[in-house]
């Protein structure tokens, strides 16, 4: 598996104007060296405390204290770094924000322990040796590229803000089945740091909905366990959708298209095979599951509920990818008089398996699939929507289907069927069939105006973190990207991830691993709001 | 594949002479038959690798010994995800290869399987006309604080009986090959 750098954000401020004073490139190299360094083991020191704590105490409770102490002290790490007022007064507010998501008791222990962080981040200021550490630090920042840009904007006088990027013994991965439509978010980063956003955007917002690609940032991380077994999808733009799909109008002639993105998560256990297959094919095998609904609605002149088509799509989706791991017409294995057909070739092992939360994004509805204990949350208004719903074997009607099948619950380190798996619902684990059942759960919202932001992660993230904080932190990290970098124009359409989402994304998985999440970690963020300008205080 | 307690009488005559575990009142036993379209020889290579559990059961993920090989040996079993374990450690107790009788007891582990025993025997039969095996895996365990007599076995019995599947699978695929391969004389 390849080993890339994790983006942890280290946010500091380069005082541009004061580097274009130096008189030599040397100088320039030499200092912004120093303030990487400076800033690399500072996030080191952080990195490394919260870990140990966390090794110690395997609590949740224990957990969230460290990870407010994180944030408390990333945030003073800002201010102590900035020389704008406006900032700084802008993200004091967002750091007593951020204590806001955790109890008052907490919160007074947490401003305790951020005063030592507070220390060690000064002392670290006055010494730019590196500290012995057996972590290792990474610096993935090009130098001369930095230094390029301080020369090409000699006249610029707002500081730029940059993000460090530190290798960590957590490995992430970025499993997206393109890579043309989903870089490595270092490298978005990176290449939209000289100070252009591609995602800025003005005037009508339902034109730049039809135009332009959504606004999505993912991260997917090894995390505590030795193998990666997540996957992540996004297909941008993946068809277009027929109004007949979307509304109940069969009098409508009018044969509107309307452009529909794909996002996925797909949480593998007993092995990745399940998971990858999933990545691969499962958008492909819904396309064709649509347009055979969209003909079967044409054919019958728009009559029969839309909502039921979309629900038989993917109901049949899922079942085909079902029997595409286990091998198609394969037998019943524990027959015993009956012969075996050693011949079918599977795309997996009978004891692997794989959730699906499927997202469809469309102009005017969000459309979501659920197989599985990987979740996805909408906030809208403030307030945490979940759009699906877990499928654990003591929920009440999971248990009763598994039982009338013949099979059982059994509390064996958590409910699970045969005592076996800890979820009722996968695409594959054949072994576990008839109990444990590929059929997606579909729910179909419609948007509206005061959606924030929409979240689709696997059970490495919500097992540690309810659906209220994870919808709060990961819409202030959007506010806080276009604090510090929205200022620019915009360019137009976007390709790739977008950087705001990018990091809620990213911060929602180094969250996970500071609460003590022991397994992989995958997030998508799609920022719902077509368009954010913030006011930067003069 | 015959469930619960009943057995033909060839079964009968296997398990009294070769699954014989006297469990305390605490603990649960039960065995598990299958019937396997490959020759016992091929069947009982795959079963006696105490090192090599991977070759046919599938919720293994890596195995280490710890030391030589050979009666009282232990192998430290790490178990694939998705189970309520990740660990196990097993030793090696009875390794019978005129008899082919595999006996191991789990000494350690986080799958709250304690003073667990088990033993495998492999008999030649005949399927169709064809020689095959009959599998005979039996257990003895704890039945842990919060479950029943009936989960536990239940529970270890799913676990059996896929790893028996698995077997099956497995080896009737090396004896498919090992037929269509061309006999040099």
């Amino acid at each position: 598996m390849e080993e890339i750098s994790s983006s942890v954000a280290v946010p500091f401020t380069l005082g541009v104007g004061n580097l274009i004073q130096k008189e030599s490139a040397v100088t320039t190299h030499m200092e912004i060296t120093g303030l990487k360094l400076m800033a690399n083991t500072a996030a080191a020191a952080l990195m490394l405390n919260p870990a140990v704590e966390c090794l110690k105490e395997n609590q949740v409770g224990a957990a969230a204290l460290v990870s407010e102490m994180v944030i408390e002290c990333e945030s003073n790490w800002v201010l102590n770094e900035s020389h704008n007022q406006a900032i700084k007064e802008d993200e004091l507010m967002l750091a007593v924000d951020f204590q806001s998501l955790h109890s008052s008791s907490s919160q007074s222990v947490a401003n305790g322990k951020s005063d030592p962080c507070r220390e060690e981040a000064a002392a670290l200021k006055s010494s730019f040796s590196e500290i012995d550490s057996p972590i290792m630090i990474k610096v993935d920042d090009d130098v001369d590229g930095k230094s390029g840009i301080s020369e090409l904007c000699p006249s610029m006088k707002p500081p730029v803000e940059e993000t460090v990027s530190v290798a960590m013994d957590i490995t992430s991965e970025d499993q997206s089945g393109s890579d043309e439509s989903d870089p490595k978010p270092s490298a978005v980063l990176l290449d939209q740091l000289p100070g252009e956003s591609k995602t800025w955007r003005t005037g009508n917002p339902n034109a730049l909905e039809l135009n332009s690609g959504p606004l999505w940032g993912c991260s997917s991380i090894c995390g505590m366990r030795q193998e990666m077994e997540d996957a992540i999808s996004v297909k941008p733009r993946l068809f277009q959708v027929s109004s007949q799909m979307l509304v109940n109008d069969h009098v409508n002639e009018n044969e509107k298209q309307s452009l529909a993105h794909f996002f996925a998560v797909y949480d593998g256990h007993g092995g990745l095979q399940v998971a990858n297959y999933c990545q691969e094919r499962l958008h492909s095998k819904l396309i064709e599951e649509i347009e055979t609904a969209q003909s079967t609605s044409a054919e019958t002149n728009g009559r029969g509920d839309w909502q039921d088509q979309w629900k038989k799509a993917f109901i049949n989706c899922f079942q085909k990818m079902d029997d595409d791991v286990g091998g198609i017409g394969a037998s019943n294995r524990g027959n015993n008089s009956g012969g075996s057909e050693s011949n079918i070739k599977t795309v997996a092992p009978e004891t692997a398996g794989s959730t699906a939360v499927v997202a469809i994004l469309s102009q005017t509805h969000i459309i979501v699939a659920n197989c599985g204990d990987s979740r996805t949350v909408l906030y809208r208004g403030k307030e945490a929507m979940p759009l699906s719903s877990d499928h654990k074997p003591n929920r009440e009607d999971e248990w009763a289907r598994i039982e009338a099948a013949g099979g059982r619950v059994i509390h064996w380190k958590g409910y699970r069927v045969l005592g076996v798996l800890a979820m009722s619902r996968s695409i594959g684990d054949r072994y576990l069939k008839p109990w444990v059942i590929p059929e997606p759960e579909v729910n179909i919202v419609r948007r509206e105006k005061n959606d924030e932001c929409l979240i689709l992660a696997s059970d490495g993230l919500w097992d540690v973190m309810t659906n209220e904080e994870a919808c709060e932190v990961a819409n202030k990290r959007i506010l806080l990207w276009h604090k510090k970098f929205g200022d620019n124009g915009p360019t137009g359409r976007s390709e790739g991830a977008d950087p705001a989402a990018q990091s809620a994304a990213e911060y929602l998985t180094k969250l996970a691993i500071h609460r003590g999440s022991q397994d992989n970690i995958s997030v998508i963020v799609i920022d719902l709001k077509a368009q954010r300008k913030i006011k930067r205080k003069p | 594949m015959n469930g619960g307690e009943s057995y033909g009488a060839i079964e009968t005559q296997y398990i009294r002479r070769h699954h014989k575990h006297e469990p305390r009142e605490n603990q649960c036993t039960s065995a598990l038959v299958k019937h396997i379209r490959a020759p016992v020889h091929l069947v009982w290579s795959l079963v006696r690798r105490f090192d090599q559990p991977q070759k046919y059961k599938p919720f293994v993920s890596r195995c280490i010994m710890q030391g030589d090989l050979g009666i009282g040996s232990v192998r430290e079993v790490n178990v694939k995800s998705g189970l309520p374990a990740t660990t196990s450690t097993e030793r090696l107790e009875q390794l019978d290869d005129e008899e082919h009788i595999l006996g191991i007891r789990i000494v350690g582990g986080d799958h709250r399987l304690r003073n667990y025993s088990s033993i495998i025997t492999v008999h030649p039969e005949v399927i169709d006309g064809r020689p095959g095996t009959m599998v005979i895996e039996s257990f003895v365990v704890d039945v842990p604080d919060g479950n029943t007599r009936d989960e536990t076995c239940y529970f270890v019995e799913a676990l059996i009986r896929c790893n028996l599947s698995s077997l099956a699978d497995v080896s009737e695929r090396m004896a498919v090959q090992g037929r269509t391969n061309p006999i040099n004389h």
